[in-house]
């Protein structure tokens, strides 16, 4: 990959985070990476082809690092799922943390013809079948429903920490994930 | 949208208990998000809104509901209303609601004080006034001074549990931990249930000292204040959320 590519593809990533996509202008992000309008364009046509390659970057990026975290422990299936709450938390915590992009982007781009807002609505969607697969490792006797109610709590307090930061919004989450797993499993 | 007095309305008069009323959210939630010619448009939804109107009405209904930590579980269900409207973004998932409502029914359930589910006593999570009044009128319990006391020590000099040194003075180490656990029992939602299965003698120091407040003139009273304030089971707030 060109190196100016990358370049610009970091420098509109960290742009779009701490400034918000719609009000991050082009050609900011060609001031601060340092280079011109055209090799923007030529690199990536257009800027919404920007914001879908910043999306899927970031979405990659997460789901491999959970996928390595949850990797890396030995614990049994339903313990995982619990402990992708710590990992959550883990990531909440971290002073670089601007939001899940997906929840940023599809509240930015409402509109649903929207190419941005419909690759923002596919990310959730995976994001929600990765966490069915997980609750239905751990034996969930309904794993969509499950994975439903875990993802509207972790949506909920990645807004509500994005709103104010030092919430303590992923701890109280991971506290009701705890209640809702265990009923979950119950069943 | 979320804080707006509107809903704040509508969820009052939503149902008779406040446990009705925290689920009549999602309810709200769903029958405005799908209302023709009202179809929501997510940048009214409130959800970059910092205002806390909704979690603090719900605080209310979870500490009327005598639950554990109610800021907590408020901003819990808060989280899924939020997550529900976020998945409802786009037309989908238009069963957000239903789960959402679901999954807060299992957290109010799993939150309900413990005692009352093994004892099924209703008195267990009555509050302490309820408790202090029914001792007080209704249930004509020995006189028990209520607020001097004065007259609570020379009573306590007559029975068995405060006839030894009656006069002893307390450490002003002792003195200054009882300050410091009531300090922390006001700060809490707490329960007494212990009170109705005290001993008569017990149980007054038990509310004079530990309901009321008051701390005891002698040591014997102390001790026992202290053992018995062990026994209150008391639930905080943490101090992130209580400053908000």
């Amino acid at each position: 990959m060109s190196v100016l590519r990358e370049k610009i593809l970091n420098v509109a990533s960290d742009l779009f985070q701490t400034r918000g996509i719609n009000s991050t202008g082009v050609d900011t992000i060609v001031a601060v990476a340092g280079t011109t309008k055209m090799t923007l364009y030529k690199h990536f046509q257009t800027k919404e082809n920007l914001i879908l390659e910043v999306l899927k970057r970031h979405n990659q990026e997460f789901r491999d690092w959970l996928a390595e975290k949850l990797g890396e422990s030995s614990r049994t299936p339903d313990k995982r799922l619990q402990a992708l709450f710590d990992y959550i938390e883990e990531w909440m915590a971290a002073p670089e943390f601007r939001g899940m992009p997906f929840l940023k982007a599809s509240a930015e781009f409402p509109n649903e013809e929207n190419p941005v807002h419909r690759l923002s609505t596919e990310q959730a969607r995976q994001f929600r079948q990765y966490l069915a697969s997980l609750a239905q490792e751990a034996g969930a006797s309904d794993a969509e429903t499950l994975a439903l109610q875990l993802s509207m709590l972790i949506e909920g307090a990645m807004l509500a920490e994005q709103m104010r930061r030092g919430s303590g919004a992923a701890k109280h989450a991971k506290k009701a994930a705890r209640v809702l797993i265990e009923a979950a499993l119950k069943r | 949208m979320l804080h707006s007095p509107w809903l704040l309305k509508m969820l009052e008069k939503s149902g008779s208990t406040p446990r009705e009323r925290v689920l009549a959210l999602f309810d709200i939630l769903q029958d405005w998000t799908t209302a023709p010619g009202l179809r929501l448009d997510s940048s009214d939804a409130g959800l970059s809104d910092p205002n806390e109107a909704l979690v603090d009405y719900l605080t209310e209904q979870m500490t009327v509901l005598r639950l554990a930590e109610p800021g907590v579980l408020a901003r819990q269900v808060y989280f899924i209303a939020m997550g529900a409207l976020q998945a409802t973004r786009g037309g989908e998932n238009s069963n957000a609601f239903i789960h959402g409502r679901h999954a807060v029914a299992v957290l109010l359930d799993a939150q309900r004080p413990p005692r009352r589910l093994k004892t099924g006593m209703a008195v267990v999570s009555a509050s302490i006034f309820l408790l202090a009044s029914a001792m007080f009128f209704g249930l004509g319990i020995k006189s028990v001074p209520p607020n001097t006391m004065t007259a609570f020590s020379t009573k306590a000099d007559n029975d068995m549990l405060f006839s030894i040194h009656a006069s002893t003075s307390n450490s002003p180490d002792q003195v200054a931990s009882l300050h410091d656990s009531l300090e922390r029992i006001r700060r809490g939602v707490c329960q007494y249930p212990q009170a109705l299965m005290l001993a008569p003698e017990a149980r007054a120091v038990f509310l004079e000292n530990i309901v009321n407040g008051l701390v005891p003139a002698n040591a014997n009273q102390m001790r026992e204040a202290r053992q018995l304030m062990q026994k209150v089971e008391c639930y905080y707030a943490p101090v992130a959320m209580t400053a908000l």
